[in-house]
C-alpha cells in the first residue's frame, strides 16, 4: 500500500526541498483533478479491469504507469532467538512521461525513494533510514525488463525465483535472500484493486504472502545470521486517491497455520470507511478469497501518541471475519514504529511489526504481521 | 584646577588657531584613514569571502573540483561509491550577468535538490502560487529560482522571464520560485540563482560535465585519508580538497594587496609625526611668555609638559575620530577593488557591507595617539624646560637650540646602511617584509640626514642666492641655516611626502611604460573577437560556427584561436593559454625574457614544449629548460619550458601551449575564448566588423575590438587599478605643503625681534617680505632635491624588491624627466604661496611693538 500522503496547498513547509516534495506528493494525489495533471495523466496508463498478471515479468517495473512500489516487510530471528522486524520499500514515481527528451542525463523523469526500517523487539527500539534519487547516471532506477530496483547500493533484485534485498550499512543494514513459499496472490477483482469509486481509481496489486527469508542483519555494530518470513507487496497505477480520502489502515497477517490475511480500510475525511475497502484471505494451498468491506470488521483497541510528530495513532486492533470464524488480536511489538520521513516523501506514517493471537475456525492460532497507518498526521490533513 | 588651566591655556589656543589645528588633525587623520580603510576593506573582503565559501560549501567536508570546463559527470558515480563517502551532490557553477535593465552579476548554481539537501538548506519563500510551479522548477526547462531580495530589488515576480548573459549567449529563464536569504542564498548578498542541474547542463551547453562534487564522509573516516584515496582514484586535473582551502588562497592574495597599501598608510603616519611636531612647536613658541608666567606662578615642569602633550593628544584623538570615519569611507572603495580582484581570480564575490572590526579601529586610533605623542613629545619637553625668568626677558626667547649635527648625521648614515641591508633580503612567506622595512629605513635615514643636507645645499646655493638676490638672498640663506631645528623638520616632512610621490610615480610610470611596450609587442592581430560577457571561472566561449566562418571574411590572412583555461598548479591559480602558435610565430611575437620569440615558439609547436610567464616561473621557482608538472585529464605531464615570457595580465601566472599539444592531453576541449584575426593591409576593418556582427544569431553577443582599442582598454584598466594610489599621494602632498606654511609662520614668529632690528636699521617692508619668501622657496627647493634623491632610491626598491617579491613582475625602470620638472614647479609654487602669508605678516611687524620688550 502507498504511504504517499495528502498535502494541502496552503500548508507549505518552509524548505524548498520539502516544498518540492510536498508538491510532488500533492501531485501524486491530485494528478487527475488539475488540468495539468489530466494532460499528464493521459500520458500514463490507468489501472483498469481485465489486467492479466504474468510472472516473473510483472515483478519488474511498469514505467507506463505513473506510480509503483515494492513493499517488503518481515520478521527475522537470530540464532539466539532475538526477534527483529524489517521494512524495506522501493517507490518509483514518474514526474513526466519517459518520452520527454533531454540531452542531459540529469533530466528528471522519475523519482526513486527507499524507506528502510528495523524494529528491535528486545531492545524496544526502532530506526529508519531513507534514500531519494532522480536516477541520473543510473545511480537509481527500476528495470522494466528484469526485476531490479535500486538507489545507489540499496537494491532488490530477482535471481531466478529468489528475491535479494540489500540496504543500509554496518550500523543498520540487511542483506537478505527471500524465497516465495506460495505463488503470487492478486488482490481485488478482475486484476484491479479498487481504491475509490470511479473508473481508474485503482491499482494493480499483488502479494507474495509468505517468503522464507535468510541472510544477515547488521544492527548497532553487530552482524547476525537471521532467518524468518517476509511479505512482499507490489502495486502500480496512475491514479491517486480522491480528495475526500485521508488515509488508510492496512494489515497483513501470517498465521502459523499457513494462512495469511490482508485487509485495508481507506478512511474518508469524516472517519467512515470507503466502500471499496477490502481484503484477501489466503489459504495454505495458495488459493485466495476476496473479502468485501461488509465481511470484516476492524476494531481499534488503544492509541499511541508520537513524541516526534505529535500524531496520535491507533495502537492494537481486533480483526474479525465472522463468515470465516476468524478473530485476531494484533499488538505492536514496539509502540514507536513511526517513520517521519524528512528526505523523501515528507510524510509521517506508522508502519510496524505486530504480534498476532486469536482463533480461526474454532482453533487457537498465532502469528506475526505488519500494520501500516497513514493519514493520521494532523499537519497533513486538510482542515476543510 | 588642571582642567580649568587646560581650558584656558590649551583649548583657547586650539580654537583660536582653528585652521592650523584642523590641518594637523587632518595630517594625523590621513594616516589613520588609510590604515583603517585598508584593514577594514581587507577584513570585510575576507569575511564576505569566508561567508560565501562556507555558505556555499554547506556541510561539505571535501570538494572535488575540475579545471576550466569541469570534469566528466561519470566521475560522480566513482566518487559516490568510494569508501568513506556518505553523501555526494553534484554542482554546476556559473558566473553570469542578469541582462539589463537588471544588469547585475549572479552566481548561478545548477543543483540536484535531492542530494543537495544533505549539504545545504535552501529556504523557499512561502508563495501563494500553485504548487505546480515548484514541481515545474524541476521539470520545466528554463526554470530558475532567485532570492527574494534580488527579485524584489528588480521588481521580478514569479512567472517573469529572466534574461541571463553568459559568454556570447543570452539565455531566457522563467522565475519559478523565490528563495529566502538564508544558507547558501546569502552568498553574494543574495545574488544567487538556482536552476536544476539538468537545466544548467542544457542551457550552458555543459551536457555530461560537472564543476564540482561536494561530499560528506561516513562516520569514522578521516578527511585526509578519504581525500588522498579519492585523489588517487581521480584524474590528475581534478582536485580533491576541503572547502576551507579556497579560503587560504584568498587570504594570501589579500595579504599581498593589503601590505602594499598599509605601507602607504605608514608613510602617511610618518608625515603625521612631523606635522604634529610642527604644530606643537608652534604652540610652544607662540606661548613662551605665557609658559614662563605659569612657571612664575608655580606651575610645575611636568604640568607644563602635560599641558602640551595633552594638546597633542587632543589633536591625535580628533585625528583618530576623523581618520576612522574617513577610513571607513575609503574602505568602501578599496573593498570594491578587492572584491573585483578576488572575483577575477577566484570566485565571484559581491560585497556590500563593511564588517567593522573594533580591533582595527582601536589600532587605528592607537596609531593616531602614538603619532600625536611622538610628534608632540620633543616640543613639549622643550616647553617644560622654560625657565620662569624667561617671562621677564623676552630676549632669551630665541634660544638657539643646539643640535648635534654630527651625531644625527651618523645615525642617519647607519639607518640608511641598514636600509640597504634590508633591501637585499629575500621575501618572508612570499611577502616583501624586508622591502617595506627598507623603505622606512630609507625614509628615516634621509630625515636624519636632512639637517646636514640643508647646511650643505644651503652652503652650495648661498653664493648664487647672494648674487641673484643681493642682501635678501644672503639673509634668507643665513636664517635658514640658523633655524635648522625648525626648518629641518619642515623640510624633512615635505621631503618624505615628495619622496613618496616621486617614488610611487616612478614606479607606476615605469610600470605603465612597460605595459605599453608589452601591449604593442603582443597585440598584433587586427581584430579581436571575444564573448560579450567575461566573468570569473567560466570565461565564456565564442559560437563555434562563427569561428569556423571567419576565414571567409574578405582580406583574411590568418587567425589565432585562443582558449583560456583556468587551472591550478599546486596552489597557484594559472591561466592556460592555448593558441595557434604557428600564426603567432609568423605574424606576432611574445616578449620573452631570454631567447628569440620565433625560436621558442617553434620549439613549443614542434616539440610540444610550453612557455610560462615570469610570475609563474618566480612562484614555482622554474626557469628555461626546466620541467613543468602540468595536471591534465591524462595525468600529470612533465613538459619542457621553452621560454619564460613577460606578462602583466594576472597575478597568478600563465602557461602558453600550442593547440596541437593541448589536444593531446585535453582531447574533449573545443571551445574558444577569443580569436585574433589578421587581415591584408588594405582591408576595411570597419566593414569587416559589421560583417562579423551580421553573422551572429539572435541571443549571441560578441565584442569585436581593434588592436588599438584593446591596448587602450588594457591601459584603462591599468590606470583604474592605480587610481587609489594617486588619490593618496595628492592628499599627502597637500598636507605636507601645509606643513611648510606652519613652519614659516613659526619661523617668522621666532624671528620677530630680528625682523624688528632689521627694520629698525632700515630694512624696507618689501625686503623683509622678499627675504621670507626666498627662505620659503629655498626650503621647497631643498625638500625637492632631497625628496627626488630619496624618491629615486625608493622607486628602485619598489620596482626591484617590493613589486618583484610580491607579484614577480619585471618592470623596466625609467626615470620620467617630466615628472621631476612638474614636481619642482609644484613644490616651488606651493612653497612660495605658503610663504606669502607669513612673509606679509613679517613685513607688517611694527618695529616699536617687537622692540618694546628690550
Amino acid at each position: 500500500m502507498a504511504v504517499l500522503q495528502n498535502v494541502p496547498p496552503h500548508q507549505r513547509p518552509p524548505w524548498l526541498i520539502r516544498t518540492v516534495l510536498a508538491s510532488l506528493v500533492l501531485s501524486l494525489f491530485f494528478a487527475m483533478s488539475s488540468a495539468n495533471g489530466q494532460q499528464e495523466g493521459q500520458a500514463f496508463r490507468r489501472a483498469l479491469p481485465g489486467y492479466v498478471h504474468r510472472f516473473p515479468a510483472d515483478h519488474a517495473a511498469h514505467p507506463e504507469f505513473r506510480t509503483e512500489w515494492w513493499y517488503y516487510t518481515g520478521h527475522l530471528t537470530t540464532e539466539k532467538g532475538r526477534n527483529f522486524g524489517f521494512q524495506l520499500t522501493f517507490f518509483r514515481h514518474a514526474l513526466r512521461p519517459l518520452s520527454t527528451q533531454s540531452p542531459s542525463r540529469w533530466a528528471i523523469h522519475t523519482l526513486y525513494f527507499i524507506h528502510f526500517a528495523i524494529t528491535d523487539e528486545k531492545g524496544d527500539t526502532y530506526r529508519f533510514q531513507e534514500k531519494v534519487s532522480r536516477g541520473a547516471l543510473d545511480m537509481a532506477g527500476a528495470d522494466p525488463e528484469t526485476y531490479h530496483v535500486w538507489v545507489q547500493d540499496w537494491e532488490v533484485r530477482l535471481q531466478k525465483k529468489i528475491h535479494r534485498l540489500k540496504a543500509g550499512k554496518e550500523d543498520m543494514g540487511i542483506d537478505l535472500t527471500l524465497v516465495p513459499a506460495k505463488g503470487a496472490v492478486i488482490h481485488g477483482i478482475n486484476g484491479v484493486s479498487q481504491k475509490a469509486v470511479g473508473k481508474g481509481y485503482a491499482s494493480h496489486y499483488y502479494s507474495l504472502t509468505r517468503m522464507q527469508t535468510t541472510g544477515v542483519l547488521h544492527w548497532q555494530g553487530h552482524s547476525y545470521e537471521v532467518t524468518g518470513q517476509a511479505w512482499m507487496d507490489h502495486e502500480f497505477g496512475s491514479n491517486q486517491p480522491r480528495d475526500y480520502q485521508v488515509g488508510w489502515d492496512w494489515f497483513c497477517v501470517q498465521l502459523d497455520n499457513q494462512t495469511e490475511l490482508m485487509l485495508y480500510i481507506i478512511r474518508h475525511r469524516g472517519g467512515q470507511a470507503d466502500s471499496t475497502s477490502s481484503g484477501t484471505l489466503i489459504h495454505p494451498d495458495g488459493s485466495s478469497e476476496h473479502l468485501l468491506l461488509s465481511t470484516f470488521q476492524v476494531e481499534t483497541l488503544g492509541s499511541w501518541r508520537s513524541k516526534k510528530s505529535g500524531t496520535i495513532y491507533p495502537s492494537g486492533w481486533r480483526l474479525t471475519v465472522p463468515g470465516k470464524k476468524l478473530e485476531l488480536n494484533l499488538v505492536p511489538t514496539v509502540r514507536d514504529q513511526e517513520l517521519t520521513t524528512r528526505k523523501s516523501t515528507l510524510v509521517n506514517y506508522w508502519e510496524g511489526s505486530v504480534r498476532v493471537k486469536g482463533s480461526f475456525d474454532g482453533k487457537k492460532v498465532q502469528g506475526k504481521g505488519y500494520v501500516e497507518l497513514t493519514g493520521y498526521d494532523a499537519k497533513f490533513r486538510p482542515d476543510i | 584646577m588642571m582642567l580649568r588651566l587646560w581650558r584656558w591655556f590649551c583649548l583657547r589656543h586650539l580654537i583660536s588657531y582653528k585652521g592650523r589645528t584642523l590641518l594637523c588633525l587632518l595630517g594625523v587623520a590621513l594616516g589613520v584613514a588609510v590604515f583603517v580603510g585598508i584593514k577594514t576593506a581587507a577584513s570585510s573582503a575576507l569575511t564576505s569571502f569566508r561567508d560565501t565559501v562556507t555558505s556555499l560549501a554547506g556541510s561539505a567536508q571535501l570538494q572535488v573540483t575540475g579545471q576550466g570546463n569541469g570534469f566528466p559527470e561519470d566521475l560522480y558515480a566513482t566518487v559516490a561509491s568510494s569508501d568513506g563517502v556518505r553523501a555526494v551532490t553534484p554542482v554546476l557553477e556559473f558566473n553570469v550577468i542578469a541582462a539589463p535593465p537588471v544588469d547585475e552579476p549572479l552566481l548561478m548554481l545548477g543543483i540536484d535538490v535531492f542530494s543537495d539537501r544533505e549539504f545545504r538548506q535552501y529556504s523557499f519563500v512561502e508563495s501563494k502560487q500553485k504548487t505546480d510551479a515548484i514541481l515545474s522548477f524541476l521539470t520545466e526547462p528554463g526554470a530558475i529560482a532567485l532570492t527574494e531580495k534580488f527579485a524584489k530589488r528588480h521588481g521580478l515576480k514569479v512567472g517573469d522571464q529572466v534574461e541571463i548573459l553568459s559568454g556570447s549567449r543570452q539565455l531566457t529563464f522563467t522565475l519559478q520560485t523565490l528563495l529566502e536569504l538564508k544558507g547558501p542564498a546569502r552568498a553574494l548578498e543574495g545574488n544567487v540563482a538556482l536552476v536544476d542541474i539538468a537545466t544548467a547542463q542544457e542551457a550552458f551547453d555543459r551536457i555530461g560535465r560537472l564543476d564540482r562534487i561536494d561530499l560528506i564522509l561516513a562516520q569514522g573516516f578521516a578527511v585526509e585519508e578519504v581525500r588522498e584515496q579519492l585523489q588517487e582514484l581521480l584524474p590528475a586535473d581534478v582536485t580533491v580538497e576541503p572547502p576551507q582551502n579556497r579560503l587560504g588562497r584568498i587570504k594570501e592574495m589579500i595579504n599581498a594587496y593589503r601590505l602594499n597599501l598599509l605601507a602607504l598608510s605608514l608613510i602617511a603616519l610618518f608625515v603625521g609625526i612631523f606635522l604634529v611636531y610642527n604644530a606643537v612647536a608652534f604652540a610652544v613658541n607662540k606661548r613662551r611668555y605665557e609658559i614662563a608666567m605659569l612657571r612664575v606662578l608655580g606651575t610645575q615642569r611636568w604640568q607644563i609638559l602635560g599641558l602640551f602633550l595633552s594638546e597633542a593628544l587632543v589633536v591625535g584623538l580628533l585625528g583618530a575620530l576623523v581618520g576612522v570615519g574617513l577610513g571607513l569611507v575609503m574602505a568602501k572603495f578599496a573593498l570594491r577593488a578587492m572584491a573585483q580582484t578576488i572575483s577575477e581570480l577566484y570566485l565571484l564575490v559581491r560585497v556590500e557591507t563593511l564588517s567593522l572590526s573594533p580591533l582595527i579601529i582601536f589600532l587605528g586610533a592607537g596609531a593616531a595617539l602614538g603619532v600625536a605623542l611622538l610628534g608632540g613629545l620633543f616640543p613639549s619637553l622643550e616647553a617644560s624646560r622654560t625657565l620662569p625668568r624667561e617671562a621677564l626677558y623676552r630676549g632669551s626667547l630665541e634660544r638657539r637650540l643646539h643640535m648635534n649635527l654630527g651625531r644625527i648625521s651618523l645615525v642617519g648614515t647607519v639607518v640608511l646602511g641598514l636600509g640597504y641591508f634590508c633591501s637585499q633580503q629575500p621575501p618572508v612567506d612570499g611577502l616583501p617584509l624586508f622591502g617595506f622595512v627598507a623603505a622606512f629605513l630609507i625614509l628615516a635615514g634621509f630625515s636624519f640626514l636632512t639637517p646636514a643636507s640643508v647646511i650643505l645645499v644651503n652652503r652650495a646655493l648661498a653664493p648664487g642666492l647672494a648674487g641673484l638676490f643681493k642682501i635678501e638672498g644672503k639673509m634668507a640663506s643665513r636664517y635658514l641655516g640658523r633655524s635648522l631645528n625648525r626648518s629641518a623638520v619642515a623640510i624633512a616632512s615635505l621631503m618624505t611626502a615628495l619622496a613618496m610621490l616621486i617614488s610611487i610615480s616612478i614606479m607606476i610610470l615605469s610600470f605603465r611604460q612597460t605595459v605599453v611596450t608589452w601591449t604593442e609587442q603582443i597585440i598584433a592581430a587586427d581584430l579581436y573577437i571575444s564573448p560579450a560577457v567575461r566573468l570569473t571561472g567560466q570565461r565564456g566561449s565564442l559560437p563555434l560556427e562563427l569561428v569556423e566562418d571567419l576565414p571567409r571574411l574578405p582580406g583574411f590572412v590568418a587567425m589565432e584561436r585562443l582558449s583560456e583555461i583556468p587551472i591550478r598548479i599546486g596552489e597557484v591559480p594559472v591561466l592556460l593559454d592555448v593558441t595557434d602558435l604557428e600564426v603567432k610565430e609568423r605574424l606576432s611575437r611574445i616578449m620573452y625574457r631570454r631567447g628569440s620569440s620565433k625560436d621558442i615558439l617553434r620549439r613549443c609547436r614542434q616539440l610540444g614544449q610550453v612557455s610560462i610567464s615570469e610570475v609563474l616561473a618566480e612562484r614555482l621557482d622554474l626557469g628555461e629548460g626546466d620541467q613543468l608538472e602540468l595536471p591534465t585529464p591524462q595525468g600529470i605531464q612533465s613538459l619542457v619550458i621553452a621560454g619564460v615570457f613577460y606578462d602583466y595580465r594576472t597575478e597568478g601566472g600563465m602557461v602558453i601551449m600550442d593547440r596541437s599539444t593541448f589536444h593531446r592531453y585535453w582531447p574533449e576541449e573545443r571551445r574558444y575564448t577569443s580569436v585574433g584575426i589578421y587581415f591584408e593591409p588594405d582591408t576595411n576593418l570597419e566593414q569587416t566588423r559589421t560583417l562579423i556582427r551580421n553573422q551572429l544569431r539572435k541571443n549571441q553577443g560578441v565584442f569585436v575590438t581593434s588592436n588599438r582599442e584593446l591596448r587602450k582598454e588594457i591601459l584603462r584598466i591599468f590606470d583604474q587599478t592605480f587610481s587609489i594610489t594617486y588619490a593618496l599621494q595628492v592628499i599627502a602632498i597637500v598636507v605636507a605643503i601645509f606643513g611648510i606654511v606652519n613652519t614659516l609662520v613659526l619661523l617668522v614668529m621666532e624671528r620677530e625681534r630680528d625682523i624688528g632690528v632689521l627694520k629698525a636699521v632700515g630694512a624696507t617692508d618689501q625686503q623683509v617680505q622678499r627675504m621670507t619668501l626666498l627662505e620659503a622657496g629655498l626650503m621647497g627647493l631643498i625638500s625637492f632635491v632631497l625628496g627626488a634623491v630619496n624618491g629615486i632610491l625608493l622607486s628602485l626598491l619598489l620596482i626591484f624588491v617590493i613589486n618583484k617579491q610580491s607579484f614577480g613582475w619585471t618592470i623596466q625602470f625609467s626615470v620620467p624627466g617630466a615628472l621631476f620638472a612638474k614636481t619642482l614647479v609644484l613644490v616651488l609654487a606651493c612653497s612660495l604661496v605658503a610663504g606669502f602669508f607669513p612673509a606679509r605678516a613679517a613685513a607688517r611687524k611694527n618695529v616699536s611693538e617687537v622692540m618694546r620688550m628690550e
